[in-house]
């Protein structure tokens, strides 16, 4: 049963193009935001493209609830042959996903850019942003698969930018975008020439009629090496280890707002469209998909979940512990996600969604008070001098670590049953492991930011302002809330999942 | 056209040569403006991969031609009719314009890439005064151990 | 809402009640002190309740939430929890009121906070109590990990930081690795968590893949100190002594051989037990526990070093019981936990109180100090004479039977260990008594300082004491009161 069931955000008019809306509205928020006479008008701008992006999500979660997937033809031209925008279960789970980091990063947008950059960035930051708001949002709504490498690019090319505009704090901003262009760059167009393969496989580029015509094929060679491309290609934009290389220079260089959005939307967004190419499109495909799925995406996930858990606890500073920590994460959805049982993906999903949640937080309110590419001694006692703000933190990472009564340990509970339950042992003993050492880095922040006091040269740390307050706290405690009362959250999760599993017999 | 189907395999071959050379030179070059060459290239070569797919032997450019215009028929003398009834068009066999259609929003898509890299690349001459990979890794280690002793 | 649920709900609620307010009231002391007390008192008037409801043979049961669709938040009281919860707020209050007179003897720091962590510490202990899956145990037993560190590391300097760290690196690293995954594997194969008579996992499980969920349970609650796990505990006396005298005696370790109990014979059950390999190599890790662990005892010079080794050895003895496959085993644990609690913690109050009235933390110093304080040693001397197992003091019912137990079940191995490390702790605490009260005065003993220990530190070890001879003439009828958990399944 889907917590949107019979729920209804707008009226028939506005639901039937919802999925053009949802897109049109930040692509012109970002237009807008980019010649808007001050950061204010920049503002608005960005704050009402998010929200117009959350209500019509919301529209089309109900609307998905209520009759199945929604279909939309892109300048009338009917799908196949016209671009398809298609939304079933998962990509809403996705949208909701992106939509609700977005309008959280934005409405403290204002205030943490304010802290980092001079005000006459501010509009061009709040443009990039919302640029790279659209494609994400693009990548979940279109049913396209070289649509879906356009949206990947938009989303790319203005992350790129955003992560670049940290230059102005703190240099190495520059090179760490540039090393995220070029790799991102080749991860994309590793993404393009397996779309290609597909299509020369195939006929067509829309991903359900390429996902039929692909059932009817016999296993086809060219098919399997366009989808290795794919999946190597996504892979590096997902930063899934080995390819993780440039997450934590692009993590902990860039303004904190960019990273705060990346960190809960950017790598998910390629998982999603991992999900879809290995297990829906190529889900006829059984050897194909699932080989992938079984003998290499499997085996690298469990290696980054205890390698990048590792290598979080010998880092100083503050925010690269978190790349590390989110690259690992990355491993136990993938994990999940390998799984091949409904309750596998189902634990991914709803392990996603928290993990995102959780990571936005953390950025979010790192950035309110201030606390850039430093170290984490500089966050000594901070607990005394912003104890909001860090209360947030501290239940964010509470919930990073597992501790019960957050999100994250249900998710993680989840993860470990479904796990066992399909006799993969070794995945399990990966994750236990990786978490007692989740444990050591997550204890760490926790004892600087709440049991140290602080140094006397130490710079003074004021509280977030009211609006990112209100940001950080709303996902702080809805994280919390998860942890208590998860069903909401679950249920969509599991829809999204039965959505991809029932295409895949 | 006996040339071309020669050289098909060739040409495919030369795709991959230019994907693995644009590889190369974009992640192990010093020299931050031929790392970016090197990702056009590479870009480049999907570009390639496309057209070439896109070839239908015997076709022409997808350009609408009359039955019965000259140049219609002097394509339609080089092919036999069968061939032509199983895959033209009103009599015209067309090469399959998709794939030049979405190379072209692929080299756009380049371009900007290109364009945001030559971007930062300005930057980081700015900043650094070089955009001499090596030597900007040489002058972060200094300054990160600088930090280290005014710490110490 | 039956009155089960409202009692169920108050005992959770009224800590956490405390909790809140001794952050709300943290720098007007009274309030908050007085507060923490009637929050106390309350609890161990609805523990008592609890303990006499489920005496009647009504054990109340509760859900509470359920955070995703077939897993709850679920509580159902049974004789053993019923009697822990009623063990835990009994002490609670005893050694708030010691608390009150020893941090304020002290003029410790942050004691909002500190009397917000222990509200919360016993909340987590009766969710612990009272859970009815191992789901629920295993939210607040990690409730419990995270509510008691900033315990640990109260004195803020790097000893007891670092103390704090091993402590939530041992307790929440072996419960995320090894329980976690358990607890998951459990509710994934067989569909649920819940604690049910005879053992949930009998008869549905082989015995190679419960053998080994017996391990990970049996080593992932490593609050239950067996070896290797054990070195948080002695690391863990850098904190305050209230806090080592309720936590380290009481709820925190006892919240982990509770658990180790009620796993033995809810989930796994006496049948899997007796018959897996698993849970004689654990046997025989016990014992070695045990015997190193008092041996290690006897080495140390510090006073409250030393009674936490003894609690690691016995801490074993009720691991050891929930391993012996018969029913007298899990019921003597149960009545151990009981009355090691009361021995123990007395002896820690009465540490405290010779540390607030002159400084010695050594048992090397004590020489000749009963002279300045006949009380406080007359209580340790009950206390230590409990935990060795001497008669009339409760300490012996325990013992004994746990040692016929072993006997029963044909573990010589085990009982050897048990009778020898009964000898090792005699010699370990009765030179303490006897040097201090026949010793010649040392130092310390001359200098009579004008600080004498308050009545409010001297006081609660004393009614401690009372009860561990008040529990050798109950003994009989808490062991009756036990006997349900023992049953196998019908």
């Amino acid at each position: 049963m889907s917590p949107f069931a019979g729920a209804q955000f707008a009226s028939p008019e506005v639901i039937q193009h919802a999925p053009a809306l949802l897109i049109a509205a930040p692509l012109t928020a970002a237009c807008v935001a980019a010649l808007s006479p001050s950061a204010r008008w920049a503002w608005f701008a960005s704050l009402g493209g998010a929200l117009v992006s959350l209500w019509m999500a919301l529209c089309l979660a109900a609307e998905v609830a209520r009759s199945g997937a929604v279909s939309y033809a892109v300048g009338g031209f009917a799908p196949p042959l016209g671009i398809e925008l298609r939304l079933d279960d998962l990509s809403v789970f996705f949208c909701l996903l992106v939509s609700v980091m977005g309008v959280a990063t934005s409405i403290a947008s204002a205030s943490l850019l304010r802290l980092e950059l001079p005000e006459r960035d501010h509009s061009l930051m709040q443009a990039g942003f919302m640029l790279a708001f659209t494609g994400l949002l693009g990548l979940t709504a279109t049913g396209d698969a070289f649509n879906a490498f356009v949206f990947l690019e938009v989303s790319s090319i203005g992350t790129y930018a955003l992560v670049a505009m940290g230059a102005s704090q703190d240099r190495r901003a520059l090179t760490a975008a540039f090393q995220y262009l070029v790799m991102g760059t080749i991860g994309a167009t590793l993404f393009v020439i397996g779309v290609g393969l597909l299509y020369a496989v195939t006929g067509t580029l829309n991903m359900a009629d390429m996902a039929e015509r692909l059932a009817a094929s016999s296993s086809d060679t060219a098919a399997i090496a366009g989808l290795a491309l794919i999946t190597v290609g996504l892979a590096l934009k997902a930063a899934m280890f080995p390819l993780h290389a440039w997450l934590p220079g692009a993590y902990s260089a860039g303004p904190t707002m960019v990273v705060a959005f990346l960190a809960g939307t950017a790598t998910k967004v390629s998982v999603y469209l991992l999900i879809r190419f290995l297990m829906d499109v190529a889900g006829g495909l059984e050897s194909a998909g699932e080989g992938l799925l079984t003998w290499l995406i499997a085996p690298m996930a469990g290696i980054a979940a205890i390698v990048a858990s590792v290598q979080a606890v010998f880092q100083t500073e503050t925010r690269r512990i978190l790349a590390y920590s989110s690259i690992a994460q990355i491993g136990y959805v993938l994990l999940g996600v390998t799984s091949g049982s409904v309750a596998g993906l189902t634990a991914a999903l709803f392990l996603l969604f928290t993990h995102a949640m959780i990571k936005t937080v953390i950025f979010l309110s790192l950035g309110a008070i201030d606390h850039r590419g430093s170290r984490l001694e500089t966050l000594a006692g901070a607990g005394r001098e912003a104890p909001w703000t860090i209360a947030a933190l501290a239940l964010a990472i509470l919930g990073l670590a597992g501790a019960p009564f957050t999100a994250g340990f249900l998710a993680k509970w989840r993860l470990l049953g479904a796990l066992a339950d399909d006799g993969r042992i070794w995945a399990v003993v990966a994750i236990a492991a990786s978490s007692l050492t989740a444990l050591v880095y997550c204890g760490r922040i926790l004892e600087t930011v709440l049991f140290r006091t602080r140094r006397p040269a130490g710079a003074t740390i004021s509280e977030a302002s009211p609006a990112a307050l209100a940001a950080i706290w709303f996902l702080a405690a809805s994280s919390v809330w998860y942890g208590v009362d998860a069903s909401a959250l679950y249920d969509l999760a599991r829809q999204a999942a039965a959505s991809v599993m029932g295409a895949s017999p | 056209m006996t040339l071309a189907l020669v050289l098909t395999p060739y040409v495919y071959g030369l795709g991959f040569f230019m994907m693995a050379a644009g590889l190369l030179i974009a992640l192990t070059s010093r020299h931050l403006i031929k790392r970016l060459i090197g990702l056009g290239v590479f870009q480049t070569s999907a570009g390639v991969f496309y057209i070439l797919l896109s070839k239908v032997s015997g076709g022409t450019a997808a350009i609408r031609l009359e039955a019965d215009s000259p140049a219609a028929e002097a394509l339609a003398s080089r092919l036999d009719a069968a061939y032509i009834a199983a895959h033209g068009v009103d009599g015209v066999v067309y090469s399959n314009p998709l794939p030049h259609v979405l190379i072209l929003t692929a080299i756009v898509v380049g371009a900007a890439t290109l364009a945001v890299g030559l971007a930062i690349i300005v930057r980081i001459r700015e900043t650094y005064g070089t955009v001499d990979f090596e030597e900007i890794s040489a002058l972060e280690a200094r300054a990160l151990r600088d930090v280290r002793e005014d710490e110490a | 809402m039956t009155t089960g649920e409202v009692l169920i709900l108050a005992s959770l609620g009224a800590p956490l009640a405390a909790a809140g307010s001794a952050l709300i009231f943290a720098r007007m002391r009274d309030v908050r002190d007085t507060v923490t007390v009637v929050a106390a008192l309350a609890l161990t008037c609805i523990c008592a309740a609890l303990l006499v409801v489920t005496a009647l043979g009504r054990p109340p049961e509760m859900r509470l939430a359920e955070p995703i669709p077939g897993l709850a938040i679920f509580f159902r009281l049974e004789p053993l929890g019923a009697l822990f919860a009623a063990m835990a707020s009994a002490l609670y209050l005893l050694n708030s009121l010691y608390s009150i007179g020893y941090m304020r003897a002290r003029r410790e720091p942050r004691q909002g906070r500190f009397y917000a962590c222990f509200g919360l510490a016993m909340c987590a202990v009766s969710g612990v109590a009272m859970a009815g899956n191992l789901f629920t145990a295993f939210l607040f037993y990690e409730l419990l990990t995270f509510a008691t560190y900033p315990l640990v590391t109260h004195k803020g300097d790097e000893t007891s930081r670092r103390a704090g760290r091993l402590y939530v690196l041992l307790l929440g690293g072996s419960a995320a690795a090894l329980l976690l995954p358990a607890v998951a594997t459990i509710q994934a194969m067989v569909g649920s968590t819940e604690f049910v008579t005879g053992g949930l996992l009998a008869g549905r499980m082989d015995a190679l893949p419960a053998g080994v969920l017996l391990i990970m349970v049996v080593f992932g609650t490593a609050k239950a100190a067996l070896m290797p796990l054990h070195a948080w505990l002695p690391g863990a006396m850098a904190a305050p002594t209230p806090v080592s005298a309720f936590l380290h005696a009481v709820a925190v370790v006892k919240t982990g051989v509770f658990l180790i109990l009620k796993c033995a014979a809810g989930i796994f059950g006496p049948e899997i037990i007796a018959t897996s390999p698993a849970a004689q190599g654990l046997l025989w890790v016990a014992a070695a526990t045990i015997l190193v662990a008092s041996a290690t005892a006897l080495t140390r010079d510090d006073l409250k070093e030393r009674l936490a080794w003894s609690t690691v050895s016995q801490l074993s003895y009720i691991i050891s019981g929930a391993l012996i496959a018969v029913g007298a085993g899990v019921v003597g644990g149960g009545l151990h936990m009981l009355t090691h609690a009361f021995g123990k913690i007395t002896m820690f109050m009465c540490v405290g109180a010779i540390y607030l009235a002159t400084g010695v933390t050594r048992v090397s110093s004590v020489s000749g100090l009963a002279r300045r304080m006949p009380l406080v040693f007359a209580a340790f001397l009950v206390g230590s004479l409990s935990v060795i197992g001497l008669p009339p003091f409760g300490g012996m019912w325990s013992k004994f039977l746990l040692i016929t137990a072993a006997f029963g079940a044909e573990q010589p191995v085990t009982a050897a260990a048990m009778i020898l490390s009964s000898l090792l702790s005699a010699a370990c605490f009765l030179p303490i008594v006897i040097s201090g009260f026949l010793g010649e005065p040392g130092e310390a003993a001359l200098r009579s300082g004008p600080v004498r220990a308050p009545f409010l530190a001297v006081l609660p070890p004393v009614v401690t004491a009372a009860g561990c001879f008040g529990l050798f003439f109950i003994g009989d009828w808490v062991m009756t009161y036990l006997i349900p958990i023992a049953e196998r399944a019908p």
